[in-house]
């Protein structure tokens, strides 16, 4: 199957992370399941890669994180998106529609 | 099975080494932290799909990505530095050797500890008479349960004592508690709530006009017992305490672990609506012969109904066989998610039957008004079966039927079709994706037909006389068309006689 390069995807990491937080609060294994189950094996991403986007928004204030209450060893921090989150998910949305029309003009057009 | 505490033990060995040349600073262990509970959930989720404990911290692991490289962006980030191996002879390095091997030894100590509670939760089962694991041999066979995890198990081997052998040890043998009793006059009363649990429920008729529950445990306690409770015109029959886990075994007849036998006696005088439900475990109804509504509903057991004479029949269960027999009743609709059903000797104004995953069976049945036999995934078998609006229709699974009476249609999706039917009141049709149709028709009275296939042979009948006969389409009537037959499969021969 082909599959996207990772520098392909790097721009769009945020975007995509707050697309699947803005579904509720989860945590990175399950945040890694949802994005490489809905990419249908076109791209995966790793807790590790994952890690770096949610710092990132983290300290940009568009995700908050907490510690969950699961027994010793097993404790998972959840992030949610945050009001700032959402307006950087809306702007990467339009971004993303511009990028989009314009490459298909590029790429595909006559 | 391996605990999370041994899943830990061994995602901290790895990280005790992936973090060993770093100081303890908050930004690294809220780091490990979090790794930790991410590798933990991904183990589980690998455990959980049947990999072994170390293939599957291997595998969670290497997939996580790129560990070392995180943990060093993250320790520059906070200007935490690493240590070298160069000033390992400084005061700090020593101090963070030290500190290393103590984590270490924590981690050991972990490891031992997890360990040291699964073997006692493995004792504590055996106690209990659940061990982990139990063959057990008789003359004939040999039947080995795993009993490691929480849940019910049941299990019945049949055959006789002899030769037995058992490792493992046997849940305590039957002690026969009293029955423990519970009565209510139900005049007045119109609807009857029975809500069990794990346990097998009997419902049989009595005189009078008072409802008796004779609940029977072997090996119970005092708080298994039922309760009744009454509200209005409603009264409700509770199950007690139940064991959390159990297993119970019966060899040759002999019982053993937790057993429990509810016999509910319904007054004959008795009429409105009664609900049984159990969550696991089997439902039998017999001899009920009054002007009730009756629902019966498993999560996980078999459904049977024997000479009941009733105004509806209603039988659901999700993991089950369901069957109904030599009962006359004026709606019925039975239906499994995985299991087969069976109608045998059957009287009804009208009647569903629906098996999600199984084979659905109708044998001597005579339904008034419209009679659906339908399976998602499974073979449909009519025998002696009348009414005047039949559908018999499987999702996967061929349709075979003989002495239909009435009027109707048989459809698969996937499978043949053979019928023969005995006396015809109304149109008929055979329908199927693929598979051969067979059809075959009373002499008198005459009827219409058409058939199609979309690659095979059409046999029509000796005595037509066709209007279309094409490759794929032949049209015709026998004597005067009383009725019309088409008969249309997408792939396979047609015959109709």
């Amino acid at each position: 199957m082909a599959t996207l390069a990772k520098d392909v995807m790097r721009g769009y990491l945020d975007a995509i992370v707050l697309n699947v937080l803005r579904r509720g609060e989860s945590y990175g294994y399950q945040v890694t399941k949802d994005i490489n189950a809905a990419a249908h094996g076109a791209y995966t991403i790793n807790e590790a890669t994952l890690y770096t986007v949610f710092k990132r928004l983290e300290k940009g204030g568009c995700i908050s994180g907490r510690w969950g209450d699961e027994s010793q060893g097993g404790r998972r921090k959840y992030y949610a998106i945050t009001a700032s989150g959402q307006a950087l998910l809306a702007a990467e949305r339009a971004n993303w529609t511009l990028a989009q029309q314009t490459l298909e003009e590029l790429i595909n057009g006559d | 099975m391996a605990t999370n505490e041994a899943f830990s033990a061994a995602i901290n060995a790895r990280l005790d080494a992936a973090f060993a040349r770093y100081p303890a600073a908050p930004p690294l262990t809220e780091l490990r932290q979090e790794i930790a509970g991410n590798l933990l959930a991904a183990v589980q989720d690998l455990a959980a799909s049947g990999a072994t404990p170390e293939a599957a911290v291997a595998q969670a692991w290497q997939e996580f990505g790129d560990i070392a490289g995180l943990i060093a962006d993250v320790a520059k980030d906070a200007g935490v530095a690493k240590r070298s191996h160069a000033d390992s002879t400084t005061p700090q390095a020593v101090a963070a050797k030290a500190a290393a091997a103590q984590a270490k030894a924590t981690a050991a100590k972990a490891k031992a500890e997890a360990a040291r509670a699964k073997a006692e939760a493995a004792a504590r089962r055996r106690e209990a008479g659940t061990a982990d694991t139990m063959t057990i041999t008789t003359g004939k066979s040999t039947t080995t349960i795993d009993v490691s995890d929480t849940g019910n198990h049941r299990v019945i081997i049949n055959g006789d004592l002899t030769g037995l052998n058992v490792t493992g040890k046997l849940p305590e043998a039957a002690t026969e508690a009293p029955a423990h009793e519970l009565r209510r006059e139900l005049t007045g009363i119109t609807k009857l709530l029975l809500d069990y649990a794990s346990d097998d429920v009997t419902l049989v008729p009595t005189a009078g006009s008072e409802l008796i529950v004779r609940e029977t445990f072997i090996n119970g306690r005092p708080d298994y017992a039922g309760s009744l409770t009454v509200d209005g015109d409603t009264v409700v029959v509770k199950a007690g305490k139940r064991p959390k886990s159990f297993l119970r075994l019966a060899i040759g007849g002999k019982r053993m672990g937790f057993w429990s036998t509810i016999e509910v006696a319904v007054p004959a005088q008795f009429t409105g609506s009664l609900q049984a439900s159990v969550t696991s475990g089997t439902l039998v109804a017999k001899d009920l012969q009054q002007h009730v509504a009756l629902m019966l509903s498993t999560q996980d057991g078999s459904l049977t109904g024997t000479n009941l004479k009733l105004s509806a029949f209603t039988g659901s269960t999700q993991d089950g066989r369901v069957s109904l027999t030599s009962s006359d009743i004026d709606a019925v609709a039975v239906t499994t998610a995985d299991g087969s059903v069976r109608l045998q000797e059957v009287r009804s104004q009208r009647l569903t039957a629906h098996s999600g995953d199984g084979r659905v069976t109708l044998d001597q049945v005579r339904v008034a008004g419209e009679l659906r036999a339908t399976s998602d995934d499974g073979p449909l078998s009519l025998t002696t079966v009348s009414a005047p609006a039949l559908t018999a229709a499987t999702s996967d699974g061929r349709i075979t039927a003989s002495d239909l009476g009435g009027a109707g249609s048989l459809r698969s999706a996937d499978g043949s079709i053979d019928a023969a039917w005995t006396a015809v009141t109304g149109d008929l049709a055979a329908v199927t994706s693929s598979g051969r149709i067979r059809l075959q028709l009373p002499a008198t009275p005459g009827y219409a037909f058409a058939l199609s296939t979309g690659d095979g042979h059409l046999h029509g009948p000796q005595a037509a006389t066709l209007t279309r006969d094409s490759a794929h389409h032949q049209a015709g009537n026998v004597g005067t068309p009383a009725y019309t037959v088409t008969a249309k499969t997408g792939d396979g021969s047609v015959t109709l006689n």
